[in-house]
């Protein structure tokens, strides 16, 4: 039902308990590790620069000692399918892991909810202050919350921008308010959208917004390792009477005492004894929670755990099977060869044009001559002074301008080359020739292309 | 397989299963056409600035005016977000106003 200036149908908020266990302590390292890695990576120099930079202006992007070109998009497009291949591989074998553990959507939710944790404190207090009176306490939690949120979507959004803007630089003209329009613009852009997405919405994004959470159950099998409560084990479920103490076996119940701790653990509020639900991002604060009561009860662990459906159903149960198999080795060869491709990867790239003006010159000396243009590409960061020669031709000579050609760091250089032949020594007609450039520092270091040289025909 | 959508939290004490917030139709009509597109427009303005220096547009385009290659960027950012939008909204639209298997318009009644 719409109502007027909401947005949501039902203003509760899930307040997620707090839970200590193995996966919980997996999630918080991992979110220390990605945050981490996000805030501190571009702060790292490599030699004069920074050593991870996305120059847009320049069109570069500097990755540790790499440099890509406009003309490098084919390891972009190749680290995306590695991507695509590596989120059905771990679809496939444990669900969603990545939402679970990975997602900037949860990395940062965990974050902001770290941070309303300590102001507001914890998930019983949160509900309470929700419900209180707008008093003094009240007022000063909320607003240190805010401050608390806001700095560090600000923060976050410098650090975005820092990532393309050298972030040291950054830094001075904040201080100095002489920010550009546009840093100015995407600083707040992307400040917005982290306090939106991991402070306001939240589970939402998840539920309304992600498509992998729509489409993830086709990379599923029964083989597919997923978070299930045992029905089985658990049903009847109830709470134990202090009379009976800790045993179960004159009530008949199943090893569920229907604490609700899995509920109130679950950032995505829903009740996991219910089956798999799409709503799930698998971060397995059930199983945590759910493991500890059991520790408590002194029943084994694992009523929620980790599980196959065909094991579940009591059926054999393979967790590495050919889909596995398939998707792992995709990934591995994909990985090695974008490897390989990085490894390989030309420092020196040429483009050969023909002069349009003449086919050929006929030299005072009785050489002919035909004029290239060469654009020569560095993707490195040394200079080469190149060294020219050619296949196909007898007795040839070059003659460059300028005349010591170097191919700058970094840069596209142009340089005309007047290719000069006898006609003796020729036959008449068209060359297939290849012209060759190779760095007088580094011989090994070579690019070349093919193109025609032309001689009169008699 | 439940879900849970749609069921009446009002009332529930304090520790209730389902006391979670749930977006109205209104709400995931603008996720919907907001932020399937805005992933589309990253890929597109990848794939064409991959090709394409803005500093080229410019010279080529608009010949009384000259913007710097970040303007660059962000218009043709904020052009395929745009265009993207436009798609979203066609496509909400159409589902939106579909028929129901059950011969009911879905804009008859709220679910």
């Amino acid at each position: 039902m719409d109502q007027p200036n909401t947005f949501y149908e039902s203003a509760e908020k899930i307040h997620a308990r707090e839970v200590d266990g193995t996966f919980d302590r997996l999630r918080s390292a991992s979110v220390v590790v990605l945050l981490g890695l996000y805030y501190v990576l571009p702060w790292l120099r490599w030699d004069d620069r920074q050593a991870i930079l996305f120059d847009l202006p320049a069109r570069k992007f500097y990755i540790l000692g790499l440099t890509f070109w406009p003309q490098d998009f084919i390891y972009f497009a190749l680290l995306l399918i590695i991507a695509g291949v590596a989120l059905f591989f771990f679809t496939a074998l444990a669900g969603r892991l990545w939402c679970g553990f990975a997602c900037p959507q949860t990395v940062w939710t965990t974050a902001f909810v770290w941070l309303e944790r300590i102001a507001e404190g914890n998930r019983s207090r949160r509900i309470k202050l929700d419900k209180s009176p707008w008093n003094a306490d009240k007022i000063r939690r909320k607003t240190i919350k805010q401050v608390l949120w806001i700095s560090f979507a600000l923060w976050t959004g410098y650090t975005f921008v820092g990532y393309f803007t050298p972030i040291v630089e950054l830094a001075r003209e904040i201080i100095a308010f002489s920010l550009g329009p546009w840093e100015s613009f995407w600083i707040l852009f992307y400040s917005f959208a982290t306090y939106g997405n991991a402070g306001i919405m939240r589970e939402q994004v998840c539920k309304y917004m992600c498509p992998y959470a729509r489409f993830q159950s086709a990379m599923f099998d029964r083989n597919t390792l997923v978070i299930s409560y045992d029905t089985a084990r658990g049903e009847p479920r109830g709470s134990r009477s202090r009379k009976l103490g800790k045993s179960n076996e004159n009530e008949h119940l199943g090893d569920c005492i229907d604490c609700q701790l899995c509920v109130q653990v679950c950032p995505v509020g829903i009740d996991i004894r219910e089956g798999l639900q799409y709503e799930c991002i698998a971060c397995a604060a059930c199983i945590d929670a759910c493991d500890s009561v059991m520790d408590k009860m002194e029943y084994p662990r694992g009523l929620v755990k980790y599980t196959t459906e065909n094991a579940i159903a009591g059926e054999k149960s393979r967790i590495l099977r050919p889909r596995i198999y398939i998707y792992g080795t995709l990934l591995l060869v994909l990985l090695i060869g974008l490897a390989g491709a990085l490894s390989s990867r030309y420092e020196l790239r040429m483009n050969v044009l023909r002069d349009r003006n003449a086919l050929y010159r006929e030299l005072a000396s009785g050489q002919i001559e035909n004029v290239y243009t060469l654009k020569i590409l560095n993707k490195s960061e040394r200079n080469h002074p190149l060294t020219l020669t050619v296949d196909g031709l007898q007795n040839f000579t070059v003659a460059t301008d300028p005349v010591e050609p170097v191919a700058l760091a970094g840069e596209l250089t142009v340089i005309t080359a007047r290719i000069q032949a006898p006609a003796k020594d020729n036959s008449d007609g068209g060359h297939d020739i290849v012209i060759k450039v190779s760095s007088e520092s580094a011989p090994d270091i070579t690019a070349d292309a093919e193109s025609r040289f032309f001689l009169p025909v008699n | 397989m439940t879900t849970g959508i749609g069921k009446n939290t009002q009332g529930l004490p304090e520790d209730a299963p389902r006391a979670w917030r749930r977006w109205t139709r209104r709400a995931q009509n603008i996720a919907a056409i907001l932020w399937p597109s805005f992933l589309a427009a990253c890929i597109a303005t990848a794939v064409f600035f991959g090709y394409v220096d803005p500093l080229d547009l410019d010279a080529i385009s608009t010949p009384m005016t000259e913007f710097s290659s970040l303007t660059g960027y962000a218009i043709g950012f904020f052009f395929f977000w745009s265009i993207c939008s436009l798609s979203s909204l066609l496509s909400v639209f159409l589902i939106r106003t579909s028929r129901r298997p059950d011969g009911t318009h879905r804009t008859d009644t709220h679910h």
